[in-house]
């Protein structure tokens, strides 16, 4: 191989793994569920397909408000990353991308975000979207998660933000079955978040992060997770009582709640790293199904 | 939007939620009173007390504004 060649393979690999990293800073795999709740939101508003540039242009700001929102949090969270096994791989603490420009490239998406949205939607969306960004940064990352246990309660606001966005888009304004949706993810986030941290209590106790388990041990945790979990299907089945859903939403989000009700019984009743996993495990599925059966119902 | 009062859909939900998140909240709230940290300062405990009470009562708002709707 010349020596030519071989430069340009270089080269290539090198730019590769330049883009996969600031991908990963974005964290992809987490926003694709935000993804999932922001088009579902927006089959809700519209009772059907909505436009399909407005979809497309919708998904791309939502990415970039929430990719924006991570990069900055790896910036923000780079002196504890390195003590946590998941996450001491990531390109800011293994050295691969320099702070400064993990936090340019956080702001840079936060504001491509609010320029697309805006554009493409209304500026109420484009104020949604870049909301969700400063509550995931300046109420649950810099403030709550190293100081309080109720860290990820509170701060599951960020996560809840991404269906406003959608709802938005298409109606411009936000109706009492948006503020619902909301609820519906704000009220998802302790269970589904304390059944990864008994999972990952190590690795927060190393960083010292003041997760529920970490502070308050594991029974305390299983029980407020099934407690949690019972006030989240209240909360599921608010938009039938309001009106907005019908029988099929309201069975559907019985029928959901009720699996995920008895994982978090059985969590409970026996406790094993078996059974938190299973129960965050099906809490990704439960979220993505339940506003799938929000939107077959609203169609 | 159906009437609440000629909606057995509606009502049968309201109830369903009320019962779901009414005791249980208490319960919730009961749990963390027993889980509180006196080592904590006074400004944490304030802020302890804030972040415990908020959500239920927010759910609890929820709740009403959804059979008021």
């Amino acid at each position: 191989m010349s020596t030519e060649v071989v430069t340009a393979t270089r080269a290539h690999g090198g730019i590769a793994a330049v883009v996969s990293d600031y991908v990963k800073l974005t964290k992809p795999r987490v926003i694709s569920l935000l993804l999932v709740t922001t088009a579902m939101a927006m089959f809700i508003a519209a009772h059907g397909a909505p436009d399909g540039m407005l979809l497309l242009w919708t998904m791309v700001g939502g990415y970039l408000a929430a990719g924006g929102a991570n990069a900055i949090n790896h910036y923000v969270d780079r002196d504890i990353d390195g003590h946590m096994k998941r996450t001491d791989g990531r390109p800011v603490v293994a050295g691969r991308v320099t702070p400064a420009r993990a936090l340019v490239f956080g702001v840079a998406c936060g504001v491509a975000s609010a320029v697309i949205l805006g554009l493409a939607a209304n500026a109420l969306t484009a104020a949604m979207g870049l909301a969700g960004l400063v509550v995931y940064v300046g109420i649950y990352t810099l403030w709550l998660k190293r100081s309080t246990v109720h860290n990820i309660v509170i701060g599951g606001a960020a996560g809840a933000f991404p269906p406003l966005v959608g709802w938005a888009a298409v109606t411009g304004n936000l109706g009492l079955y948006a503020w619902l949706l909301f609820a519906v993810i704000f009220y998802w986030t302790p269970p589904h978040f304390w059944a990864l941290a008994l999972l990952l209590k190590r690795d927060y106790a190393a960083a010292g992060v003041p997760m529920l388990p970490v502070v308050h041990g594991d029974d305390a945790t299983r029980l407020q997770i099934l407690l949690w979990t019972v006030v989240m299907i209240g909360v599921t089945v608010l938009p039938a009582a309001a009106g907005v859903a019908g029988l099929f939403y309201l069975v559907s989000a019985l029928v959901l709640g009720g699996v995920f009700l008895t994982l978090a019984w059985m969590l409970w009743r026996r406790p094993g790293v078996g059974m938190a996993r299973a129960t965050f495990h099906y809490s990704l599925l439960y979220l993505a199904l339940l506003f799938v059966a929000m939107a077959i119902d609203a169609a | 939007m159906s009437d609440l009062a000629h909606s057995p859909l509606r009502l049968t939900a309201l109830v369903i939620a009320a019962i779901a998140i009414v005791p249980t909240a208490l319960l919730i709230l009961r749990h963390l009173v027993t889980l509180r940290d006196p080592a904590l300062t006074r400004r944490a405990q304030l802020l302890d007390v804030v972040w415990t009470v908020v959500p239920l009562l927010a759910v609890v708002g929820l709740l009403a504004a959804s059979g008021l709707a």
